[in-house]
């Protein structure tokens, strides 16, 4: 009986140190993680494997241990990214390892766990996932408590190289934010989708046009931001190369909102650029490429906007009144004058004749 | 012998050897005017690679003092590797003495080149054994030779030395640095969890302080967060009253703010700040400064909040609100979870 009792008891104590280890204790402050590169574009042919590096990084003081795990990545066709969770029988779930999943990261050392994915040979074109590193005790709720657990992503861009690969966008919308402006900044609007079955990256510039004067170049997704196939992702740009120009409003490096909770703006009248008044119509003529595989694939659209500078033309218009009061009135009392001296001459002359 | 030791004669002869001693001790005490070496003395090129052109600095010390010009010989030998003296020159002393400890070459300096030779002029009359410095500031005052070894030769007044210059080879006098920045995205949350403290009928609670969720990245394509409650039966759950307070406004629908004597609870986010943050894209819960407003969670990460550019200590304070009726079960064990997630965009 007793040796049985031994024998449970060890027993039981090798099945429970894998899970007391595993119950360490979740750290009482904020998760603090840093991770590079980001994001990573893999390109693999169907039926091989790639591999690539992922760092992470405890920026926290307190010892952690993190576990590594996959996210599914879509974006909609009004710029939303998405991640979800995938299922048991998702096909990515069975490509992807990593060389380990859980693992000790202690505070400010970097941890490299390298992915490897085999592609079948049945896989082809894009593929969208993102890898999530987060504590491997999660905090667990806490009565009377909200518990925030932290998680942190690295986005993986994976093209598997098969015939009909498809890179394609087109333009959807060119807009500015308004159709008149008092004073720049104007902002525009660009919303590209993307129509391939692979990620594309276009990239451009707004042409900014006066008649048929160039006088401004504004680049457009200069960073080479992807978007996946059947989204769509907005890109924004501003043309502010004008005088005054219209900047947001800070306090001590704080921004200022308004009432409504947007950004407060002020006017900044930079005199050394006063040639930059704006004045008139103008046109924003996009132009933006995107690599299909074998060439750069141009786009373009246009929009036109007018800018009034109302306040300063109103303000020049009455100091020109002002001015045609003064010389008016100055050339009226001139005029009198010297009708008033005509008329004394005439009045005199007939006596100096007698 | 009775005519030398005459008195006049005496005076003669003791006359002339006065004359004679006055005579070599003038001759022996008066200073000769001949030339002396420099010491300390260098050319300094700004630039040893062959054939290039560079700007140079010159330090000696003089021995005798007067001098009122000094040139640089650099020699045939310079001419004759393919170096060079520019005929313009410009020449400052302004910032050589506190390099160098040597005293600023004093005057109003000019310089000009002529053949091998650089010339300064106009210099105050220099001191003796004192140190001097200049520098010939233009970028191409002379052209290096090719590689080898050369003596220019220094001359102040009447002194002179020559100095050693070593010309290497083209551009290995330099060393290239490179370095390069990978992207790298830092999350952080400000705290993992947070007391609602006693709820009440009489009107919606929040959290005292809200939690930040920080992001700090170099990634120009931009970031996002996202939160998501993972719990089975989303919201503000009691295991002992058997009761879950849901979300209210329901998840993905537009925030709203919470109703005294109305159950519910939601997640409310503030606005973004930091030291940079790039142009923000709320999501729907953005309370815009309205208390207890706030959106629902369920199982699928909800965008928070998107920016772009790049983010220096940029954070989100995300606050939880809650209300209760009058029938909502009493418990001391309400609890939520929240899962926020941040990520670098593509």
């Amino acid at each position: 009986m007793g040796a049985f009792k031994t024998v449970v008891m060890a027993a039981l104590l090798v099945i429970g140190l894998p899970a007391a280890a595993l119950a360490q204790a979740a750290p009482t402050e904020g998760v603090s993680l840093q991770i590079s590169p980001l994001p990573i574009e893999l390109t693999a042919q169907p039926g091989a494997s790639t591999a690539t590096d992922l760092r992470v990084r405890n920026a926290g003081s307190q010892d952690e241990q993190l576990q590594v795990r996959l996210l599914k990545v879509s974006a909609d066709d009004n710029g939303n990214v998405h991640l979800t969770q995938p299922g048991a029988n998702d096909e990515l779930v069975q490509w992807v390892n990593f060389s380990k999943t859980v693992f000790d990261a202690p505070p400010g050392q970097w941890q490299d766990i390298t992915m490897t994915i085999n592609l079948p040979k049945t896989a082809a074109f894009g593929y969208y996932f993102a890898v999530e590193y987060l504590r491997a005790n999660t905090e667990q709720a806490q009565p009377g408590k909200a518990v925030a657990r932290g998680a942190v992503a690295t986005f993986i861009l994976l093209n598997a190289q098969a015939p009909g690969a498809s890179r394609q966008a087109k333009i959807v919308s060119f807009s500015a934010d308004r159709k008149s402006y008092e004073f720049l900044p104007a902002n525009f609007t660009i919303k590209i989708r993307s129509t391939g079955n692979v990620h594309v990256a276009p990239h451009g510039n707004i042409f900014i046009l006066h008649g048929k004067k160039q006088i401004s170049s504004i680049p457009v997704n200069a960073v080479e931001g992807n978007i996946l196939p059947g989204s769509s992702r907005f890109f924004q740009a501003s043309w502010n190369d004008g005088f005054p120009v219209y900047i947001a409003k800070n306090n001590n490096g704080a921004p200022v909102f308004d009432k409504n909770g947007n950004q407060a703006k002020t006017l900044k009248w930079d005199f050394s650029k006063a040639n930059h008044l704006r004045f008139g119509h103008y046109t924003a003529h996009l132009v933006m490429v995107y690599d299909n595989g074998t060439r750069d694939v141009p786009m373009d659209a246009f929009v036109s906007f007018w800018v009034i500078p109302w306040r300063i033309i109103g303000a020049a218009l009455l100091i020109l009144i002002f001015i045609g009061i003064g010389l008016w009135s100055s050339f009226r009392k001139t005029g009198r004058f010297l009708k008033r001296q005509t008329g004394r001459v005439k009045k005199s002359s007939p006596k100096r004749d007698a | 012998m009775k005519n030398l030791t005459s008195h006049y004669s005496r005076w003669k002869a003791l006359a002339a050897v006065f004359v004679l001693l006055l005579v070599a001790q003038v001759l022996i005490l008066l200073p000769r005017a001949s030339a002396a070496t420099l010491t300390n003395t260098y050319v300094r090129l700004d630039r040893l690679s062959a054939d290039t052109a560079t700007s140079f600095r010159l330090v000696f010390k003089t021995a005798g003092a007067g001098a009122t010009s000094v040139t640089v010989d650099f020699t045939a030998a310079w001419a004759s590797a393919s170096g060079s003296v520019n005929a313009t020159q410009s020449v400052s002393s302004a910032s050589c003495a506190a390099d160098t400890g040597a005293t600023a070459l004093p005057g109003s300096i000019t310089a000009a080149g002529a053949g091998n030779v650089v010339t300064i002029s106009s210099v105050t009359a220099l001191s003796a054994t004192t140190a001097y410095c200049v520098d010939l500031t233009s970028t191409s005052a002379v052209t290096n030779p090719s590689a080898g070894t050369y003596s220019p030769i220094v001359t102040a007044g009447s002194d002179s030395t020559n100095t050693t210059i070593d010309i290497v080879g083209s551009n290995a006098d330099q060393i290239g640095v490179t370095a390069s920045v990978g992207e790298s995205f830092t999350f952080s949350l400000s705290s993992n969890s947070a007391a609602l403290g006693a709820l009440s009928a009489a009107g919606p609670t929040k959290l005292g302080s809200p939690i930040s969720a920080t992001v700090s990245t170099n990634a120009a394509g931009g970031w996002q967060m996202w939160a998501a409650d993972p719990a089975g039966t989303p919201g503000l759950h009691s295991t002992t009253a058997n009761h879950t307070i849901g979300y209210s406004p329901a998840a993905g629908a537009a925030a709203s703010a919470l109703s005294t004597g109305v159950e519910g609870y939601n997640l409310g986010s503030g606005t973004i700040g930091g030291t940079t943050c790039g142009t923000p894209t709320y999501g729907n819960f953005a309370s815009g400064g309205v208390n207890y407003k706030g959106s629902g969670l369920d199982n699928t990460l909800r965008s928070l909040v998107s920016a772009t550019g790049a983010a220096d200590t940029c954070a989100l304070p995300l606050t939880t609100n809650a209300s209760i009726s009058n029938t909502t079960p009493a418990a001391t064990d309400y609890a939520s979870t929240i899962t926020v997630v941040a990520a670098g965009l593509f």
